[in-house]
């Protein structure tokens, strides 16, 4: 059943990105709708500091890193093993994919996390 | 004498034997009202091009032989009337998605391979059963309702040939056999779940649908794989929480002894001569 | 098998298969535009927060109107369709009226997308 648990995970994860990416996109991209602050502020590098510092926006970044990073590479994984691999070259594929997802995985961690602890500017 | 119109027909030839690619024939029919494209392949054959090979057979589509790629969409032959495509010039190839063995006859061995893959045949928890029958399967209309709709199949291969899945992944099991696979799981007779999964729980299985749906649009029976495959999905996503159905075949058979009783019950009336 | 076919690669991208077919295929592209796209910038906040020269240069490309209709086109489009996709998965039932799924998802998309397109153009104008 890995196949059906997998694919199930991907569309359990739907809902997850479009409340949280939803949240992201009406703090960067529509701040003055929400906000009263002009784009440029809301996007500029203090404005970004100060609100990395709180732990809602740390859970819903870790969250929604996560989240749109399994959907993401999933659907990935499905474009290139429609390629002719042979087994051996698939399983090459999806452990890749993995590791480069833990990677990406890692790295965005860091960099919130890193946001979370700034001193501010 | 019948209004007839000039129609031109391209179809796609090719001669392993001869041809290192395909080409395109030209040939002009006057086609009257009613005209299947099946029909208007025998006239030219007939009296223009002797050697034009195709499939076909019962020309009234219930073999699926004769599945061919018209005016750039999978149809049969036989249902399709030439002046209802409504175009001056019909384009006439082989199915795509499928190998060419000859002129308009697709090579159909994936699509029976991919059908063999997921046991098309009911499959019973007491194997015992079919050797030694104690009775007859009960099945209630309504449990019959569930997967009548998918035994319209008639295996033309032109959901194969339209699914863009097939076409970008030749290892995909395909709308048919994915249908099929519901077909045979949704029957209350069948216990073979477990035995279809190493197929349908694959990465070319269930989930390279991604839900075109140009199967169901292609298919001229009305079987919908597309509504097949979503079922099929929510049958595995409930078995792989634990909310599957528990079958077993042996619950459903109708002793012998209450068979007999039963066509003694409906025999015919006494003979009157 | 396959790849002896006979249709080639270009005639098979340009099968007609219709509004299914190009809901697919338009799906795919937003996702693996996507999937390029938050890569990029993930990588673009730890450069950022480094000041590295890299930083400006990823700054001008995600200034560009071009680059950002672009990426509001994969966003909308993977994510209506997705969601058309998934109601499909969880009503199975409503298959029946699948075409008019895809004409309801398409209105729904070329509002948003025409919103967010004026406005991407004319904040771009307006900074010229």
């Amino acid at each position: 059943m890995r196949e059906t648990r997998l694919w199930s995970l991907h569309i359990l994860v739907i809902p997850v990105i479009a409340v949280l990416l939803g949240m992201h996109f009406a703090v960067q991209h529509y701040a003055p709708v929400f906000y009263g602050m002009s784009v440029e502020k809301a996007r500029d590098f203090a404005t970004m500091i100060e609100r990395g510092k709180s732990t809602a926006q740390f859970v819903v970044y870790i969250l929604l890193l996560a989240a749109g990073l399994y959907h993401g590479l999933y659907g990935t994984r499905g474009i290139i093993r429609e390629l002719p691999l042979s087994p051996a070259l698939a399983k090459v594929v999806d452990w890749g994919i993995l590791t480069v997802g833990v990677l990406i995985f890692a790295l965005g961690t860091y960099v919130t996390w890193w946001t979370f602890v700034h001193p501010g500017v | 004498m019948t209004d007839t119109k000039p129609i031109t027909f391209r179809i796609r030839r090719y001669d392993p034997d001869v041809d290192t690619i395909p080409h395109w024939e030209e040939h002009k029919l006057n086609v009257p009202d009613g005209m299947t494209v099946l029909e208007a392949l025998h006239e030219i054959k007939a009296e223009q091009a002797p050697t034009l090979a195709w499939r076909s057979s019962c020309r009234m589509g219930v073999c699926g032989s004769c599945g061919m790629f018209i005016n750039h969409l999978p149809m049969l032959a036989c249902q399709t009337q030439v002046l209802h495509l409504g175009t001056d010039v019909v384009t006439v190839a082989p199915l795509p998605n499928y190998d060419n063995v000859k002129d308009l006859v697709p090579n159909l061995e994936p699509l029976i391979q991919k059908h063999a893959a997921i046991k098309p045949f009911i499959i019973l928890s007491n194997s015992k059963e079919i050797d030694e029958p104690t009775g007859e399967f009960i099945q209630t209309p309504e449990q019959r309702d569930e997967y009548s709709q998918f035994t319209f199949c008639i295996k033309c291969g032109l959901c194969l040939a339209a699914c863009p899945t097939v076409a970008t992944d030749p290892l995909f099991l395909g709308p048919q056999a994915l249908a099929q696979a519901y077909r045979y799981t949704v029957d209350n007779r069948d216990c073979g779940l477990q035995e279809r999964l190493e197929a349908i729980d694959a990465f070319h299985g269930l989930y390279q649908c991604h839900m075109a749906g140009a199967c169901s649009q292609a298919c001229p029976k009305g079987v919908d794989p597309a509504f097949g495959i979503q079922l099929l999905k929510r049958t595995l996503v409930l078995d792989s929480i634990g909310f599957g159905k528990k079958k077993s075949s042996l619950a459903r058979v109708m002793p012998l002894a209450d068979v007999v009783k039963a066509i003694e019950e409906f025999a015919p009336p006494p003979r009157t001569v | 098998m396959g790849l002896k076919r006979d249709v080639s690669l270009m005639t098979a991208l340009r099968y007609k298969g219709q509004g299914p077919f190009l809901t697919y295929i338009l799906h795919r592209i937003g996702g693996m535009g996507m999937a390029i796209f938050i890569t990029i910038h993930i990588l673009a906040t730890f450069v950022e927060g480094r000041g590295w020269k890299i930083g400006d240069v990823i700054g001008d490309i995600y200034i560009s109107p071009v680059f950002q209709i672009f990426v509001i086109f994969c966003v909308l489009f993977h994510a209506i369709n997705g969601m058309r996709i998934t109601i499909l998965d969880l009503f199975p039932g409503l298959i029946l009226h699948h075409r008019r799924a895809i004409m309801i998802e398409w209105i729904i998309f070329i509002v948003l997308y025409s919103f967010a397109v004026v406005t991407i153009i004319t904040t771009a104008i307006g900074r010229l």
